[in-house]
């Protein structure tokens, strides 16, 4: 069994995007200068070059995933679903904010999304303490 | 255009394809085989043309770096076909010559 999905980054995801990679790695000459430096020490820092790279060009961002783990499906439920659908309607917004709109417990809240984002059908940006779920699932099909 | 490629092989190992595109050209790409430890994903295995050598790093489990090998150049499938064989034990066998 495999569940393919694919993701749309908006302009606005873009820009929580481009906002978490300076605030932990600085401006494009820091990332450039680091990378000369670091390179292999630091692996995530390979990837937040290139992220900023298609960042600053404006070329866009398109992601698949694809989870060949049957337990995956433990993690989908109808509420879980309702969450998606929501994320997919609105604009990013803190998991706080989030519990807020949706009327439910940030825990509850809390726990699907690490639940869903540890598989990555929810992909989440981190601000030091705090999680933005960002991105459009636009396609998510199960292969048997 | 930046295309990322998740392959969720379990709730706590993947393999990760992120390739930059300058146009229709493939740029740069990153193949990482990453494992979940401590609420964060630690990269073992990487390949990689960021500083335009084809090469491959390898860490601990701990995400520490190790070393750096030649590695030619190889697909995406054919990369997670690798990290399928061998999952966690990829640190320890020598798949440069695969």
């Amino acid at each position: 069994m495999k569940l393919i999905l694919k993701r749309r980054y908006r302009e606005e995801d873009i820009e929580i995007l481009r906002k978490a990679i300076r605030r932990k790695y600085g401006r494009m000459e820091k990332i450039k200068k680091l990378m000369q430096i670091k390179k292999c020490a630091m692996p995530d820092l390979g990837e937040a070059y290139l992220m900023k790279l298609a960042i600053d060009e404006g070329s866009g961002i398109e992601e698949e995933v694809i989870i060949e783990d049957r337990k995956v499906l433990n993690h989908l439920s109808a509420k879980r679903f309702e969450l998606i659908e929501f994320l997919n309607k609105n604009k990013p917004m803190s998991l706080k904010e989030l519990a807020g709109k949706l009327g439910r417990d940030y825990k509850n809240v809390y726990d699907d999304v690490s639940s869903l984002s540890n598989y990555f059908v929810v992909s989440v940006v981190k601000f030091g303490r705090e999680s933005v779920p960002v991105g459009v699932v636009e396609d998510m099909q199960i292969r048997v | 255009m930046l295309k990322i490629k998740r392959y969720m092989l379990s709730k706590d190992e993947m393999a990760e394809a992120m390739e930059y595109f300058k146009g229709e050209r493939m740029r740069y790409y990153i193949y990482s085989y990453k494992i979940h430890k401590g609420r964060r994903w630690i990269t073992l295995v990487r390949l990689d043309n960021l500083d335009g050598m084809e090469h491959m790093d390898i860490y601990d489990e701990n995400g520490n770096y190790r070393e750096t090998r030649e590695f030619p150049r190889k697909k995406f499938d054919d990369f997670v076909k690798i990290v399928k064989t061998f999952r966690r034990n990829i640190i320890a066998v020598d798949i440069s010559n695969l």
